[in-house]
């Protein structure tokens, strides 16, 4: 299964991609949502778990680019920040799949990614 | 003059002219050209460097057993002797530490404490910038440096407010609700923003035990008061009641002000006598908040009164005590519709207005 995690914190992007490595996926990153954009086109990730605030283009975009201008079936997971209710709801309304909280806890996100990594196996 | 210049001037004068520009302009074009080549070189050696180093300190974050010393490894060594690198080290660590929960966090501290990272907070909390002394605090106590609990504590009433807000800020991260034992000591106002960032701040935590609020209460230090008066009102401390009621007479008018917010949320079956009795010593601003309080707590008991400040000259105060008698008089509406018809103006356009919001 491969996973395209997207945060502009370096040092951040890097755990959560070695955690999420060390659990056997295939993990893709970047820093910012103009990237994110190309690479979501070049290689079709099977999953994505984006930041909401980045650098020119934001995580409620990148949901917009999955669901509705590529009208692809790629999970999205969003991280916002506490305080971001309003955030969420809006990516939810543009087809998000799920959410966490900063902060959060990384074996959660290995839960959670692994939830859908079981429908996409049985896909 | 113009022409004798003219006449120095030869041919190969201005052909010389123009190779020496050129040769300049060639060698600033080259000297350019590999000055940005260095840089980019430089830059991709450090940014591979850089990527080395968060793996590196990535893995040890993701750490799943007790936290052990790893020694540097060789070619990142370089990176934490350099004092910008340590520093942004240290500020990726506490973004991560912000961002993330669970064993990652005692995996930081370790981190930050093994590579010597502490050094350099240290050094930012001894500066004389406050600023720095600033940045200093607020590494320390992201980074969980309960030794440093006492150092900071003195900082909790410097003269310096935002190293003072910083400490106080420190405190409440260490200690929880007993952080708040500074209020003990401060001589210096706690600025409105500091009391809304310490209120906030607390809310994040279980409620363990409340220091007794009496001495707060009593400090004079009136800022102190109004933020032990905060307290009382957001975690029902029933028990100062009296002592609240002792602060309708403080000299400070925000004091005062708060103290009847206070009362009205922690209100006993004569709060409401109290604020009725206190209400003709009080100016404008607070006799106008003794009637919106009074919108939650009064009852049939408060008729008289609240009929009574329907006289008052001022429209504002006229209209709150109307408010109060119709949301908390039995036939409220029906007293002022009474009224109404008896002086139209302004008790009908009360009234209407009334019937309006509250219907």
């Amino acid at each position: 299964m491969k996973i395209l995690v997207v945060e502009d914190n370096h040092l951040i992007l890097k755990v959560i991609e070695t955690k999420l490595t060390k659990e056997g996926y295939d993990v893709i990153s970047c820093e910012n949502g103009k990237e994110a954009i190309e690479k979501i086109t070049h290689s079709l990730p099977d999953l994505v778990i984006t930041d909401i605030m980045l650098p020119y283009n934001s995580g409620l975009e990148i949901v917009s680019f999955v669901k509705v201008t590529l009208k692809k079936n790629i999970p999205v997971i969003v991280l916002s920040g506490m305080g971001q209710e309003k955030t969420i709801e809006e990516a939810f309304k543009l087809g998000a799949d799920d959410y966490m909280t900063k902060p959060f806890n990384l074996s959660e996100l290995a839960m959670r990614v692994k939830r859908f990594s079981r429908v996409f196996n049985a896909a | 003059m113009g022409n004798i210049f003219w006449n120095l001037i030869e041919p190969d004068h201005l052909n010389n002219a123009t190779l020496f520009m050129v040769v300049l302009n060639l060698i600033f074009t080259a000297f350019i050209f590999i000055h940005l080549r260095q840089k980019k070189k430089k830059y991709s050696i450090q940014r591979k460097t850089q990527k080395g180093l968060e793996l590196w300190m990535a893995r040890i974050l993701l750490h799943e057993s007790e936290p052990v010393y790893l020694p540097i490894p060789l070619e990142f060594q370089k990176n934490f002797k350099n004092k910008i690198k340590r520093e942004f080290i240290i500020n990726q660590l506490i973004d991560v530490k912000k961002n993330l929960t669970g064993k990652v966090i005692d995996n930081i501290t370790h981190l930050y404490e093994s590579t010597g990272l502490k050094q350099n907070s240290l050094v930012k909390l001894k500066s004389n910038k406050w600023y720095k002394k600033v940045k200093g605090i607020n590494e320390l106590y992201m980074m969980e440096q309960q030794d440093m609990l006492d150092s900071i504590y003195n900082y909790t009433n410097s003269h310096n407010e935002y190293i003072r807000m910083e400490a106080q800020t420190a405190m409440i991260h260490f200690r929880g609700f007993k952080g708040l034992s500074f209020l003990n000591i401060i001589t210096h106002p706690v600025s409105e923003w500091e009391q809304l960032k310490l209120l906030e701040q607390l809310k994040t935590l279980d409620l363990e035990e409340m220091h007794d609020l009496s001495q707060w209460l009593k400090s004079p230090n009136f800022t102190v008061v109004i933020l032990a008066l905060r307290l009382a009102d957001v975690y029902q401390q029933y028990q100062v009641h009296d002592e609240i009621v002792g602060c309708l007479e403080h000299e400070n008018e925000k004091v005062r002000e708060q103290a009847v917010t206070t009362l009205s949320k922690i209100a006993g079956e004569n709060t409401a006598a109290i604020l009725t009795n206190h209400y003709f010593k009080e100016h404008f601003a607070n006799r106008q908040n003794i009637l919106a309080c009074l919108l939650n707590i009064a009852s049939d008991n408060e008729k008289d009164f609240l009929l009574r400040q329907l006289d008052d000259s001022n429209d504002s105060l006229k209209l709150s005590a109307a408010r109060a008698i119709a949301k908390c008089c039995s036939n409220g509406f029906d007293i002022l519709k009474d009224r109404a018809n008896q002086q139209p103006d302004p008790y009908e356009q009360i009234y209407f207005h009334l019937k309006t919001e509250l219907q």
